[in-house]
């Protein structure tokens, strides 16, 4: 009884403040977790000087490109906001790197600046709370 | 303040983008990428410093969440 009675005094004083679950983030997920250490190990893997470095960002956008879609129908919104920055970096590179003819140096660049960024997603997607 | 100084400034997220900038003016300078390259990269550089941002919100959420959990507990505790 002290319980529900708990729930209802907060229920209503959290109902009353707008936008509060914006406020909370999403739930820790072991599947989100496993994707985004599987895409930095990827990204890690990635060397420029290899010349099949095109197959090794595959792995990396792919995996990317399942979290995606994980994380949209889960409804990890906080999340899947931060892939989007990762995906408009990681593309044009996934591009030039099949098509062939990019430079050395903005691919050593590009790859400092993705693993950065799949170090930003991975400290918030491992940050949250279990549910 | 300058590259240089935000190379040296002691916070390690800033002193690596600050880096990559100084390589990117460096190499470009000495012609060892293209121009669209460069503005590409560029752009990223903006863009890595918002997706810091969005990290460092879902973690002080995380922490908010705690702690509205634990004032549930020590509420609950009360009645």
């Amino acid at each position: 009884m002290k319980k529900l009675i708990t729930i209802a005094i907060l229920a209503t004083t959290l109902a009353g403040c707008a936008g509060i679950m914006d406020l909370l983030p999403s739930n820790w997920d072991p599947n989100e977790s496993a994707a985004i250490t599987d895409a930095r190990y990827s990204a890690v893997k990635a060397d420029c000087a290899n010349p099949k470095i095109a197959e090794d960002l595959l792995k990396v956008q792919q995996r990317l490109d399942w979290l995606v879609l994980y994380t949209q129908s889960k409804g990890s919104k906080d999340i899947n906001k931060m892939l989007t920055p990762v995906k408009e970096t990681l593309d044009p590179l996934v591009q030039r790197a099949q098509q062939g003819g990019m430079s050395p140096a903005y691919c050593q660049l590009k790859m400092k600046i993705i693993r950065a960024e799949l170090d930003a997603v991975a400290r918030g997607t491992n940050a949250r709370n279990m549910p | 303040m300058t590259l240089e100084q935000l190379a040296q400034c002691g916070k390690p997220w800033a002193q690596e983008r600050a880096q990559v900038a100084l390589d990117m003016q460096k190499m470009f300078a000495n012609g060892e990428m293209s121009k669209d390259e460069f503005v590409e990269l560029t752009q990223d550089l903006i863009r890595a410093d918002q997706l810091n941002k969005d990290a460092d919100d879902v973690e002080t959420k995380a922490m908010l969440e705690t702690a509205i959990k634990q004032l549930v507990s020590v509420v609950g505790g009360m009645i």
